[in-house]
This record gives structure tokens, sequence and C-alpha cells, in this order.
């Protein structure tokens, strides 16, 4: 058993050792090593990533402001209502009819 | 202090209309989502040329042609005008439709100038050497500015719909809008364009 054990552990060393070193996400991808490739790679990836959320933010900020201006523009207004005209105070005494 | 059913039916008033009256026609939203996917479109061909031009050691390609910066400098002016008094025709229109006629006009003539010279360049740099299969600058050059250059003729096109419907006196603002918003993007993305494959 031990001896299996030992082989197995062996193995896997070789095989770890043997793997290539570089794992890239892509086939493709190893031209990216050269610095102004993967700089491009880099650039590329922000651009097309926050391009999209630039677009979708930019058109629902502009649906928000002309929904407020809808509101604006739709909102009955009320004339104030009129003040009452106060009564002048007198101190004298309405006159009787005689 | 208005009565209370006053003010509720004001709200109901505010509501019916609100229902009726869409903040965006559906024609120009439906250009705007069009308009989105192509944005997202020459993303991607932007990308890929910035790529492919990155991984070339030398760039453009020793045995091509060089691109007519100048000239084409001419021309992007021209759209950027075009772009002016597309806008003049809807402050226009705004005011009195038949004063749109005019700058409408003029938009599409700008707009046909664009690409007439863009055709005249393609036929000088096709003679010169600079084919869709001899490199990869060629290669990126017509698919990217050649699509600009279908997008532009449909947008002229639109146009064209546009003065012939104000023309009749039929135009109303959504399609005037609808097609302004595709010129606006024809307009708009050409300098960007201009900006990585020019220069």
């Amino acid at each position: 058993m031990k001896h299996v054990r030992s082989t197995f552990a062996a193995l896997v060393v070789f095989l770890a050792l043997s793997a290539p070193r570089l794992a890239l996400a892509c086939s493709v991808c190893t031209a990216a090593l050269d610095d102004e490739a993967n700089r491009a790679f880099i650039l590329t990836t922000i651009f097309l990533s926050l391009l999209p959320l630039t677009m979708f933010a930019g058109f629902a900020t502009w649906l928000w402001l002309r929904y407020r201006q809808r509101m604006r523009e739709l909102a009955p207004v009320h004339a104030p209502a009129a003040e009452p005209t106060p009564v002048p105070a007198t101190t004298s005494l309405p006159s009787l009819p005689s | 202090m208005p009565p209370r059913s006053a003010r509720a039916a004001g709200r109901l008033r505010l509501a019916s209309e609100h229902r009726h009256t869409p903040l965006v026609a559906s024609s120009v939203l439906g250009m705007l989502i069009f308009v989105a996917a192509e944005v997202m479109f020459f993303a991607g061909l932007i990308s890929a040329f910035t790529i492919i031009r990155a991984e070339t050691p030398v760039w453009p390609p020793p045995d091509q042609p060089r691109l007519p910066i100048e000239r084409t400098a001419i021309n992007t002016a021209a759209l950027l005008l075009s772009g002016v008094a597309l806008a003049y025709a809807h402050r226009a229109y705004l005011r009195d439709r038949r004063t749109a006629r005019t700058p409408l006009l003029v938009a599409m003539l700008l707009g046909g100038f664009f690409v007439l010279f863009q055709g005249a360049e393609w036929v000088a740099l096709l003679r010169q050497g600079l084919t869709l299969t001899s490199s990869s600058l060629g290669s990126f050059f017509y698919l990217i500015v050649g699509l600009h250059a279908l997008h532009a003729l449909v947008a002229i096109g639109l146009l064209g719909y546009a003065w012939l419907r104000l023309q009749r006196g039929w135009l109303v603002q959504s399609q005037l809008v609808t097609a302004e918003v595709f010129w606006y993007f024809v307009v708009g993305l050409w300098p960007v364009l201009y900006g990585v494959v020019y220069l």
C-alpha cells in the first residue's frame, strides 16, 4: 500500500512539473505576452465592458429628466385662494334706526 | 385650497394624459435601441483593429500606401457641418415647419458630399495597391470605413424620406427625430473612426 501511494505521489509530481507553466484563457492569447498587445487587450476589454453600461446609464438619466419635465408640465396649476377681505374694526356702535 | 374632488380630478387628468402620451415615441425608442446595437458592433471592430495594430511591429505596413489624412479631415468637417445643419433644421421645424426644408436639404447634400468624397478616396487607394486582401490595414480599412459609408447611405435615405414628407406637409416630429438620431450616430461615430483608423 505504501509503495502504491509513493508511486502515485511521484506520478503527480511528474505530471505537475511536465505541465505547461503558462495557462492562458484563450488559445490565441500567446500574442498578449508582448507588452504593447497586452496593453491593447486590457484597454479594449475595459472599453467594451464600460461602453454598454455608459449607454444604459445615459439613457436612464435622459429618460428620468424627460419624466420630471413631463410631470412639471402636466402638474395641475391651482390658483391660490383669494384672501377674505378684512372687515375694518370699529369702536363705535352701529346707529340704530330711529 | 381646492376642494378634495377637484384635486382628485386633477390627479386623474394627470394620470390619463401621462398614460396616453409616451415619454419617447416608439419609432425614436426603436431607433435608439438599434443605434445602441450598432455602437457595440463598431466598438467590436475598433477593438479588433486596435489589437491587430498593437501586435504588428511596424504600423502602417511599410509596403502599403498611406491613408490621406488631410483630405479626409476636410471630409470630416463636411460631415460635422451636416450635423450642425440638421440641428438647425430641427429648431426651424419647431418654429415653422416650412423653414426646415433648406437646412434639411443642406444636411443631406453635405452627407452626400461625404460619401462621394469617400468613394473617390477609395478609388485612389485601390489604384495605389491598398485592397481588401493586401494587408490587415486594407482589410480593416475597407471593413470599418465601408460599413460606416453604408450606414451614411442609409441615413441619407432616411433624411431624404423625411424631406419628402416635409415637402408634402406630412412630416411629424417623431419621424424627424428618428432620422436625426440615426444621422447623429453616423456623424458622431466618424471622428472616432478617423482618429482610430487614420491617425
